[in-house]
């Protein structure tokens, strides 16, 4: 039997091998994104809007799966049955029973992102401190180098943010930014990350450089 | 976009004493020494660069030793020939076709490129651009018995069938757009109407030929609008049936060239084609690289010299090279 289009993987979507890492990952969604999204030229005439919102919405869902260490390792679980059909499937039910600990990585955020931000009040929920870089990096599965590559950011400075090394630290300024882009990265909430951030910086060094 | 890079650099042909040496020195693009290829260039619209891409895609293949023919296919509009900064074509190909010449091989025309020659279609009277199919088959015959390394079509704008027909019978089927709406719509045009076309050429049975019939038509009774929901139907009919289909779905791919590009997020449009192609006709695409706008260009078309002469250190130039050796490569 031919291969369909809801036989269709996350993998298979985002154009990328079953062992692709998240940097291959992460630069798949980008093109396949750019090739749906709304100004694209490149689905001009030959596909309705609706059906590239659709498409859209998998592609967000399939980076948010392919991205989540956890995550991901249920969904390949979940491909490898032989009776998957669909990606359309809400595989978040019973998600959280699998997967005890992910609340642990808050504040990430679980939605794919075209999805409203979740409400001020749930992310006040999490801990500020809870805010580990190092950790969330693991937890996405990459290295320093990985996200130098795709921040653009000097692996000194990510070294030094991760550890709360002040003095290697650019001005304050220029940490927002980095700190900005790495939320965008790791899917977290850009101003809370933010502001966490600098709390987190002011315990552990006592100052804050402006 | 950076363009894929060729990892199997091969060594530099040695080098004739024609002209515009510069240019070749730097083309490290490895020849297979194959048979004789075809390629057909089309993209549905008029004005973006086809015969212009041919023409110098075809000097930068002569230079690399090869024995190039490239024959304008765009019966009826013809020009190629200005563009390689040749007179009026003494022959053509309706004389050809009207038994006048007997051997394609006569109807070859030199150019001031050595190893580079032409077939022209120029001054022929209007109705060759309507060739019937028993013509067809006999210029696609008789262009596989030219003497050449490679055989380059230029294709004419839009959808007829003889264009249609002859991309098909290409070894390699390339398609030229541009960065605009326009461009990307007569491409997809032409990408669908050449796919339904070959679908239903080398479908045997008549309910499916029907079937892909009413896919052509949009705005069919049954639902089908795109290629896989046709191929969706017909294995819902009868498996076989599908499974023959979905293997000449498979095996149907083309090369994408895009021309005038101007910034770097049009230079993206490339990759997104290919993927949206790939999505929605389930067919091959090879995103073989873009041709950057170029001011060279233009003004090469008025002295009627290729860009490749007239200017060789251009960045047009950079990404044709760039361009050849990608569809040398696939």
């Amino acid at each position: 039997m031919p291969k369909l289009q809801n036989e269709e993987t996350f993998y298979d979507l985002l154009r990328i091998g079953p062992t692709a890492n998240v940097a291959e990952i992460t630069a798949a969604y980008q093109s396949v994104k750019a090739a749906f999204s709304k100004d694209s030229l490149a689905t001009y005439s030959l596909m309705p809007a609706e059906d590239t919102q659709a498409i859209l919405v998998k592609i967000e869902t399939a980076y948010v799966t392919l991205t989540h260490i956890d995550k991901r390792r249920v969904y390949d679980k979940r491909i490898s049955q032989p009776d998957f059909t669909s990606i359309e499937e809400p595989m978040n039910q019973n998600y959280e029973k699998q997967i005890p600990n992910s609340s642990e990585i808050n504040p990430i955020m679980e939605a794919p992102l075209i999805t409203a931000i979740p409400s001020s009040d749930s992310i006040c929920d999490t801990e500020p401190s809870q805010l580990n870089l190092s950790q969330i990096r693991e937890k996405k599965g990459l290295t320093l180098t990985d996200v130098s590559r795709i921040t653009k950011i000097p692996t000194r400075f990510l070294k030094a943010l991760e550890e709360y090394n002040q003095p290697v630290l650019p001005s304050k300024v220029y940490v927002q930014g980095f700190l900005k882009n790495l939320a965008q990265l790791y899917r977290l909430e850009p101003k809370i990350t933010v502001s966490t951030y600098f709390e987190q910086l002011e315990q552990k060094t006592g100052t804050s450089k402006t | 976009m950076a363009l894929p890079k060729s990892n199997s650099i091969a060594s530099v042909p040695p080098l004739d004493d024609s002209g515009a040496v510069t240019t070749a020195k730097r083309s490290l693009v490895a020849v297979p020494s194959t048979e004789k290829m075809i390629w057909a260039i089309g993209g549905g619209k008029g004005g973006i660069g086809k015969t212009l891409l041919t023409s110098n895609l075809a000097v930068f293949l002569s230079w690399l030793h090869k024995k190039v023919i490239v024959v304008d296919m765009d019966l009826g509009g013809a020009n190629l020939h200005t563009s390689l900064g040749v007179n009026n074509p003494t022959q053509t190909l309706s004389d050809l076709l009207y038994n006048r010449v007997e051997d394609a091989n006569d109807l070859i025309q030199a150019t001031s490129f050595k190893n580079l020659s032409l077939i022209s279609g120029a001054h022929d009277p209007t109705g060759i651009a309507n060739m019937p199919h028993v013509q067809k088959t006999k210029l696609a015959r008789k262009f596989r018995e030219l003497d050449a390394d490679f055989i380059l079509l230029d294709l004419g704008a839009g959808t007829t069938h003889n264009t249609l027909d002859f991309f098909l019978l290409a070894d390699k089927k390339i398609i030229v757009v541009t960065p605009e709406p326009t461009s990307i719509e007569n491409a997809y045009r032409f990408i669908k109407a050449a796919f339904y076309r070959m679908l239903r050429a080398s479908t045997p049975t008549p309910y499916v030929r029907q079937l892909i019939e009413q896919a052509m038509d949009q705005k069919n009774a049954r639902g089908i609008s795109t290629p896989k929901d046709l191929l969706k139907e017909v294995i819902r009919l009868s498996p076989s049936e599908g499974e023959l289909l979905k293997s000449k779905m498979d095996s149907f791919r083309f090369s994408l060239i895009v021309n005038q590009v101007r910034t770097s997020a049009e230079s993206q449009i490339g990759t997104s084609v290919q993927i949206v192609c790939e999505r929605y006709f389930g067919m091959h695409v090879d995103y073989v690289g873009f041709i950057p706008y170029d001011n060279c260009v233009w003004q090469s078309i008025r002295k009627r010299v290729p860009f490749l002469i007239e200017s060789p250190n251009s960045t047009a130039v950079t990404h044709l090279e760039s361009v050849l050796r990608n569809l040398l490569k696939k």
